[in-house]
């Protein structure tokens, strides 16, 4: 098969399902799946068959190109897209069993998973921002999937708003480039790209990637359906500012590179911090996922973007793995009337109930803690280990980076034991009697959290559990790091110690029959001043809302000013009628008047002439004789 | 085919006097002779652009109009003043093409979107067509005069169609707009005089656009480019170009000259909304290709940035006042000038990208402001109400009504993959990419993407998100899904968009060339 056509198979194969889940009513969504497949064993097949990078260009506008890449970065992500995007389609034919809207989510999900093949292969900067759009797109229609929810249609304005102003950025930012004469062709950037487009398009990543200060978004997006938290807002769309930062940060401007590292680090210390007090379980699983994004953007930073993509793979598992395990449990919780299936509160205990979705769950907790033997551990690793170097180049106030990032290895250990405990472990809190629910875990959850739990064990990707490197390193490039100096093991020591020591720390906590426990049922808010804080994720949503409320009552202020304006012209408009009628009173009064007033004295002359008119016509003639004479003897005589 | 454009042209005219002697009580009749009318406009329009040829070398503009058609109109002898020549000149380049194309296309939906009008209905469809006429007429004339005819000949019908059967407001709203445009059009009518007074074709003056265009003027003359003639110390051509920006400013809308548009919109009935939206704002700005920008092109050139600086106040200026509505029709409207703000920053920007990009700009709003006004329409014909507050969640209750609305509204902010989204993307390429320009119109202009995306996405979620709720118990019988002529209107417009947006060239390649020698012709004139 021509690489072209496998190329447009693996992005266009995705369309066809949504077209077929329209097309073919009642089971077209099966086979939207099937074209998934497809698309996905194609991706596989060309990791296989590409030895060079493929390369498509046309002519989109006049005098602009726009082109597709396929090099081995965008293959192996293009597997993992469609490997994930076929099990959330796997786990979503049985969670969404029930609901009548069926086609248009299966369709939705087709769109989005056709968007998020498209970017990936984007070698123009133009033709990615059409896909970073419709992936946007796509994303705003699954948040707000179950529109007469009170909350979702809300969150999914918010999120997209929120992308779109990062979204604004990111064109500006392309397009300086086009006016610096730069190229928009990923694979033809040489130079170091100037300080403002540099910065333009990290904050483009930034948005979708949910770095500060957009990180708001993703719990914003915890509205829609909870598989479409795991293919979207976990594993793969919210990488896409990570896989851009990845094909661009070689050029970025050594300043927006600091800047890129220290949003990094900040994001991710915000998103462990605000994780620990959270009673919803997505909503943990959403701070998470902006703290490990965090970590990644943090890699791009410390010039380790081959780190950070593997960190991206392995995250994409072990998340996806914790949504869709949390899905299978809100999907059972669902059945209990009037309490709310995610509240972590009202869960405990699940384990004995759903043994498939604890174990599962349980590996991939392990991975995002760090814990050895897991993959977190080791693509954590690498970037850790580059923070460290690039700390030493640098010096001083650099080495905050690097132990920042230590200390969030201890508070993600711990907020993640939290999270096991308080959901499958002790004694259940339902309220209801637990016989009342029906606990099943079928083919359709298990198939998708056993690929996603061994995706996340250390085997799959190097026999040496401590390992920072892969086999994936063929298609990211390796991380140069070395590896066998003493802080570098130092760090490799550290980082265990700490991510055992925060699960103890979560353990001794928490633990069944514990204090904390046994009235976490009851848990009301937090009531201290930092409590709150953390607790509100620092009250970004808050500081969104603020600026939405800003604007729009500048928008009445600029409505106000129309009406003024329109007032003004309204004012002139009428002046014009008020200036006329004052002429038209001048011109009966005066002019006319003038007019009147001759014809008066003609008419008041008239009669004093009638007067003698009235007379005997002999009389006229004497009477005319008379002045006739009169006046020429005037002439005569004087 | 030789009088190709005489028959798109005077074709609605000739059906407009047939219908003259039909009884006025065989309504059906006059929609269906208008939907012929304009129906067989269309199939020319399409041949048209079939049989235009895309492949020319253009050194003058007397080169690129094709399908050229002149014959002498009126001569008179004015005495000592000299001859009035007018002629009956017509032809299209790839400017013009795609707007008669596009309102060919409009005016069609406009006849099938006036399909129940059944009061005065002969009076209605006789001035539709006289309406349609003129339109096309000001998109082929070359003769400034046959222009300026056509031009000022949409206002009559337009001040009828609004005034009679229209809102409740309606004899305030189409007196507005009648006096609005009119005192614009006086602007143009003395820079026509000062024009046909300065150029020459052979030894006799002329109105012949073509000639002003390729700058054959009379030596010393009033607005000769070379004698420097002053009018109270300013420049004649300066003063000139200023009248043009404000005649056909009003037209556009640019702001501050556009608050006729929101009234006129909100009292018009839907299909007159959707071909004053759709046609009548684009040819103010063609007004400014071919007329501020191809005959002064020297001034143009000079004053680009204040042309920009208008066009990004229109943008963010258009967009907050879109935000702050509450009537839906209101808000389209606003978003109608935020929207037409772009064809002012692409013209400023003098470059193929920025000058397409307006031009693309044209054609994609000409088909997504129709739409949203049939869409307004919708709600309105069902309720006699279009206050965004009296609904909530139709989603759930008219789902394709919403599937049309979202699509719609997302072309509208600029989704990639539908026609509004090129032509931002190429009049953004164009303002970024010229010198000319500060960075900062373009970083504005982007903003301006952002602002619509606000006001778009809040009504949907105000509207048509959330749970079914409609403010009166009487209307709910009347809230059913789109009837199949809704439909009829909007599928064609649904498939131009998305076709448009994937694939633009369909417009680009026929007005490729055109708008090289454009760019060309002003850019010569770049300090």
């Amino acid at each position: 098969m021509s690489m072209e056509a496998l190329i447009s198979l693996i992005v266009l194969l995705p369309l066809l399902g949504l077209g077929s889940t329209y097309a073919l009513n009642h089971s077209g969504w099966r086979v939207s799946a099937a074209f998934i497949a497809g698309s996905f064993f194609c991706s596989v097949y060309l990791l296989f068959q590409l030895d060079s990078p493929y390369m498509v260009r046309w002519e989109w506008l006049p005098n602009l190109q726009v082109g597709i890449s396929a090099d081995k970065p965008a293959a192996i992500l293009l597997a993992l897209v469609g490997l994930l995007s076929l099990l959330v389609h796997l786990f979503s034919m049985e969670y969404m069993k029930d609901d009548t809207a069926k086609q248009r989510y299966f369709a939705k999900l087709a769109f989005f998973t056709f968007s998020m093949m498209g970017l990936l292969v984007s070698d123009s900067l133009i033709l990615l921002f059409v896909f970073w759009e419709l992936v946007g797109f796509s994303s705003y229609l699954l948040i707000g999937f179950w529109f007469k929810k009170d909350s979702a249609p809300g969150s999914a304005r918010m999120a997209f708003m929120v992308n779109k102003v990062a979204d604004v950025a990111l064109l500006a930012g392309i397009l300086m480039l086009l006016r610096e004469g730069d190229s928009t062709f990923v694979s033809e950037l040489g130079e170091t790209l100037f300080f403002l487009p540099s910065l333009l398009i990290a904050i483009g990543a930034f948005g979708k990637s949910a770095q500060l200060p957009f990180s708001g978004w993703i719990v914003k997006a915890m509205a829609g359906p909870t598989p479409i938290s795991a293919l979207i807002h976990a594993a793969t769309m919210v990488a896409a500012g990570v896989y851009l930062l990845f094909r661009i940060g070689p050029f970025l401007d050594s300043q927006v590179l600091a800047i890129v590292t220290i949003t990094g680090i900040a994001t991710a210390m915000y998103g462990a911090l605000s994780a620990i007090t959270q009673n919803d379980i997505k909503k943990v699983l959403a701070y998470s996922t902006i703290s490990q994004l965090g970590y990644m953007v943090m890699g791009i930073g410390v010039s380790a973007g081959e780190a950070s993509i593997f960190h991206l793979w392995t995250h994409a598992f072990f998340k996806a793995g914790l949504f869709l395990g949390a899905g299978v449990v809100i999907h059972t919780l669902h059945q209990r009337e009037n309490s709310d299936p995610q509240d972590m509160r009202q869960m405990g205990g699940i384990r004995s109930k759903l043994p498939w979705t604890f174990v599962s769950f349980l590996v991939c907790s392990l991975a995002l803690a760090g814990i050895p033997f897991f993959s977190g551990f080791m693509s954590k690793e690498g970037i850790l280990l580059a923070a460290w170097t690039w700390a030493e180049q640098i010096g001083t106030w650099a080495y905050l980076v690097p132990d920042l990032a230590l200390v969030t290895i201890l508070i993600t250990a711990f907020y993640v034991g939290r999270l096991v405990i308080l959901v499958f472990l002790g004694e259940s809190r339902y309220g209801t009697s637990v016989d009342a629910i029906k606990f099943d875990e079928n083919a359709y959850f298990k198939i998708p959290l056993t690929v996603l739990a061994i995706g996340s064990i250390w085997f799959v990707y190097n026999i040496n559990p401590l390992a920072h490197t892969s086999i994936l390193d063929s298609f990211f490039g390796l991380v140069s790091i070395d590896s066998d100096s003493f802080i570098a093991q130092s760090g490799v020591g550290i980082s265990i110690f700490l991510s055992i020591a925060g699960a103890v720390l979560a353990f001794s906590l928490f633990k069944p029959k514990s204090a904390f426990s046994l009235g976490y049922r009851d848990n009301v808010l937090p009531n201290s001043f930092g409590g709150r804080v953390i607790y509100n994720g620092f009250y970004l949503i808050n500081a969104y809302r603020l600026i939405g409320t800003t604007i729009h009552s500048t928008a009445q202020g600029v409505t106000w000013v129309e009406k003024r304006i329109d007032g003004l012209l309204h004012f002139l408009a009428m002046s014009v009628v008020v200036l006329a009628k004052v002429l038209a009173i001048v011109d009966r009064l005066i002019i006319d008047g003038i007019v009147n007033f001759l014809a008066w004295i003609a008419r008041v002359l008239g009669n004093v002439t009638s007067l003698v008119h009235a007379r005997e016509s002999q009389w006229q003639i004497i009477w005319l004789l008379i002045a006739f004479v009169l006046i020429l003897s005037w002439i005569l005589f004087f | 085919m030789e009088y190709i454009l005489s028959y798109i042209f005077l074709f609605p005219v000739l059906v407009a006097i047939a219908m003259l002697f039909i009884h006025s009580e065989a309504t059906s009749v006059f929609r269906r002779l208008a939907l012929s009318a304009t129906s067989v406009q269309l199939v020319l329009s399409i041949l048209l652009f079939i049989q235009f040829d895309r492949d020319t070398s253009i050194s003058t503009w007397s080169g690129a109009f094709q399908f050229v058609e002149k014959l002498d109109w009126i001569t008179m002898k004015l005495g000592s003043i000299g001859k009035l020549n007018i002629d009956y000149f017509l032809g299209v380049d790839g400017i013009s093409l795609p707007l008669v194309v596009l309102s060919c296309f409009v005016l069609t939906v406009g006849v099938i979107s006036s399909w129940n009008i059944k009061e005065k209905a002969k009076g209605y469809f006789i001035l539709y067509l006289i309406l349609s006429s003129s339109i096309i007429g000001c998109f082929i004339a070359l003769d400034f005069f046959l222009f300026y005819l056509c031009f000022e000949f949409m206002l009559l019908p337009m001040f009828f169609l609004i005034g009679i059967w229209g809102g409740k407001k309606r004899s305030y709203a189409s007196i507005k707009f009648f006096l609005y445009t009119l005192f614009g059009s006086l602007f143009i009518l003395i820079v026509m005089i000062g024009l046909y007074l300065s150029v020459v074709d052979g030894n006799a003056n002329t109105f012949s656009m073509v000639r002003m265009m390729d700058g054959f003027y009379d030596a010393g003359s009033i607005l000769d480019p070379a004698s420097g003639e002053l009018i109270f110390g300013y420049s004649a051509r300066a003063a000139a170009f200023l009248f043009i920006l404000v005649g056909f400013g009003i037209k556009l809308p640019m702001v501050p000259f556009h608050t006729w548009l929101p009234d006129a919109h909100v009292e018009a009935p839907t299909p007159i909304s959707v071909v004053l939206a759709g046609l009548l704002l684009k040819v103010g700005a063609y007004g400014f290709f071919r007329i501020a920008f191809g005959i002064f092109p020297d001034m143009a050139a000079k004053y680009a940035a204040w042309i920009a600086f208008l066009g990004v106040l229109s943008i963010i200026y258009g967009g907050m006042n879109a935000l702050a509505q509450n009537d839906l029709k209101r808000m389209v409207a606003y978003s109608s000038v935020s929207h037409m703000g772009f064809v002012f920053v692409g013209l400023a920007a003098v470059t193929t990208e920025g000058a397409g990009g307006a031009l693309f700009q044209m054609i994609s709003h000409g088909l997504i402001s129709p739409a949203l006004f049939i869409l307004v329409g919708v709600i309105y014909d069902r309720t006699s109400n279009r206050e965004m507050e009296h609904f909530s969640g139709l989603a759930s209750k008219m789902p394709v009504y919403t599937f049309f609305t979202v699509v719609f509204f997302f072309a509208g902010l600029g989704l990639p993959g539908l026609s509004g989204f090129v032509g931002e993307l190429m009049v953004l390429i164009g303002a970024f990419k010229t010198s000319s320009l500060s960075i900062w119109i373009g970083i504005l202009a982007t903003l301006g993407i952002a602002i619509s995306a606000a006001y778009f996405l809040w009504t949907i979620q105000r509207m048509f998100f959330g749970k079914y709720f409609v403010r009166e118990r009487s209307w709910e019988e009347y809230m059913n899904d789109l009837s199949a002529r809704e439909k009829l209107m909007l599928i064609p417009l649904t498939v131009l968009v998305l076709l448009l947006g994937i694939y633009p060239r369909v417009v680009l390649d026929c007005s490729n060339d055109t708008i090289n020698f454009f760019v060309q012709h002003v850019g010569n004139f770049n300090p």
